[in-house]
């Protein structure tokens, strides 16, 4: 897989075409790729790669003359900053729209969440950002358009959400970002909700003379909040790839807009780190999923054992 | 299977699509939108990409404009002074074949590879769908990023990037499906009048197996095109020498905060409603089909 992905970005071009300076001499064009490391043969290359890994080292950027480790984890707070702001900003709004929508799926209201959530699922993203950017920021002023605003340090680690400033800046991101998130939610809740209510369990809660109330946020919840987890994980993923749509568009800078840049840039060892970076999140956050499964559903759980 | 009860069952099935009337009139604009892009050039008020027919002294006019020489730009001109609208058509051409070839070309392969592993069972099975979870692991998004940033661009390179990250769906629904109908008589029947493998798989297993697949495959071509657009506009899908919808949002990006909005709005609702059209009537579809499955 890293040899695929090593050889493939390998074979798109050579980095130091735009990197030498157009009127620089042969000489000094020999230097530089001697010093890149690009003129030993592909295979060597990827070996002193894969021994700098082992090491705990990805590679100098060609472009920001930096390590490229270092490039990434220096924006991925940004990133999963925004990614938990967009996650939060679908469950909050998502679970109780879908809960709404299900138990009154007939209603005016409940065809229009329904109906909104499909609109959700069609619209692009990033268009949907332009438009955020059109209407809030140009037309009426209120969000900042790009950027993170002012951030403070929480445990050595830059963030926005505490200052005013940061906030309002994260507002747009946030919202364009969970948008599709937001319509998932919708609607797993909504069919979730409408599959689980003519159940034998809901009904005996009924004729106990439980409180409506009692039942949906107690009963219900626990049922359906399985899949929602499971769903919650597996978009935690998309969320952080497509946090590269909502970054270049909002020019939040965080290590989407990065890989975009070095991409068009060939900046081979960033692409690689961003890519290493990001598989080892969505181990955690499988792994994080999987726990939560586990305590959620007691059949998981008494299997395990 | 005799004519006339296909044509009876397909008379059914469409009385029953047209229940729903916003699913008839999703349709409706899903032919319009097809119709035009098919017949696009002889609509648009000038070739776009025709440098003799454009004029930079028209370049950015809002919508209604006149032209130097007196035509009439509806939606307005961007910033080389093309006409919008004459451009959204040729760009709708290039969004729909794209999404439309990558779509077919990820079906095919997926429900190839699906059946195929579903027939064969055993360890064959399971080494096919290792490979297929693997691509399932990662956002197709992802996938398609990662394809392009070792491929570089191109129409071709963009195609395959989308096969690439949609075909392990295709695969593990048909896998599914396939599995279950492999344990009906039917299939026994036609093993008992010991038919070679391949008209087993894809004379009478395949058949049945069509009715999820249609559904997912008509979800995907709105997903795909989507994903066309998102990977232009990012500048790392088609080259500028193929102008997509999502290339003309990108042309717009600059021009939205000094209040041109146009040169992006206008693509982007040509997109909106193509892929808006395409998962209503997706949506009915499975209704109607009423597979079981999740999405």
């Amino acid at each position: 897989m890293s040899f695929v992905v090593f050889a493939g970005v390998f074979a798109i071009g050579n980095p130091v075409d735009s990197l030498i300076n157009p009127e620089a001499t042969e000489q000094e064009r020999q230097e530089t790729i001697k010093e890149l490391g690009l003129d030993r043969p592909l295979h060597e290359q990827y070996f002193v790669f894969l021994r700098n890994i082992a090491r705990g080292e990805l590679g100098t950027s060609f472009v920001h003359n930096r390590p490229a480790i270092r490039l990434i984890l220096e924006r991925l707070p940004a990133t999963l900053e925004l990614t938990v702001a967009a996650m939060l900003f679908a469950i909050v709004f998502g679970v109780p729209l879908g809960l709404i929508a299900g138990l009154a799926p007939d209603s005016v209201v409940g065809r229009l969440i329904l109906s909104g959530s499909i609109l959700f699922f069609s619209l692009p993203t990033f268009w949907v950002g332009l438009m955020m950017i059109m209407f809030f920021s140009v037309n009426m002023g209120l969000f900042p358009t790009t950027g993170r605003g002012e951030t403070v340090d929480l445990l050595g680690v830059p963030v926005s959400f505490l200052t005013r400033d940061g906030l309002l800046h994260l507002v747009m991101p946030a919202v364009n970002l969970g948008l599709y998130p937001l319509a998932l939610m919708i609607r797993l809740t909504a069919s979730g909700t409408q599959e689980t209510l003519p159940l034998d369990y809901i009904r005996y809660a009924h004729a106990k003379g439980l409180r409506r109330t009692r039942i949906i946020g107690l009963h219900l919840m626990k049922n359906i909040m399985i899949p929602i987890v499971t769903v919650i994980g597996l978009q935690f993923s998309v969320l952080l790839a497509f946090a590269v749509v909502t970054e270049s568009i909002f020019a939040w800078p965080g290590m989407g807009r990065l890989i975009i840049d070095s991409i068009n840039l060939l900046d081979r060892p960033v692409i690689v780190a961003y890519l290493l970076v990001t598989v080892l999140v969505f181990l955690v956050v499988n792994i994080i999923v999987d726990v939560i499964y586990a305590s959620l559903d007691p059949r998981v759980r008494l299997h395990r054992m | 299977m005799a004519a006339t009860q296909n044509a009876a069952g397909f008379r059914r099935f469409a009385a029953e699509f047209a229940e729903r009337k916003s699913a008839v009139a999703a349709f409706a604009v899903l032919v319009a939108v097809i119709l035009t892009a098919f017949i696009g050039p002889y609509l648009t008020l000038q070739n776009p990409y025709d440098l003799a027919q454009i004029s930079i002294l028209d370049s950015t006019l809002p919508p209604g404009s006149q032209s130097m020489d007196g035509r009439i730009f509806l939606l307005g001109t961007d910033d080389q002074g093309r006409d919008l609208l004459s451009a959204i058509i040729y760009g709708l051409r290039i969004s729909l074949m794209v999404g439309v070839v990558s779509g077919i070309l990820a079906v095919v392969v997926g429900a190839a590879i699906g059946i195929i592993s579903a027939y064969a069972g055993g360890r064959i099975d399971a080494i096919i769908m290792r490979i297929v979870d693997l691509f399932l692991g990662f956002p197709s998004f992802l996938i398609a990023l990662i394809c392009l940033a070792v491929l570089g661009r191109g129409v071709d390179k963009v195609i395959l990037a989308l096969v690439l990250s949609q075909w392990a769906n295709f695969a593990r629904i048909i896998r599914g499906v396939a599995i279950v109908e492999r344990e009906k008589e039917y299939m026994d029947a036609a093993r008992g009048l010991a038919l070679p493998g391949h008209r087993i798989v894809f004379g009478h297993l395949l058949p049945n197996c069509m009715a999820p697949l249609i559904v997912v495959a008509t979800m995907n071509l709105a997903f795909s095109i989507t994903l066309e657009a998102t990977l232009s506009f990012l500048g790392v899908g088609l080259p500028i020498t193929e102008p997509s919808l999502g290339l003309l949002i990108a042309n717009g990006y600059e021009y939205i905060i000094t209040g041109k909005q146009w040169i992006s709005v206008y693509p982007g609702i040509a997109l909106l409603i193509t892929v808006a059209s395409i998962n209503l009537v997706a949506d009915r579809l499975r209704d109607v089909l009423n597979p079981r499955m999740k999405r």
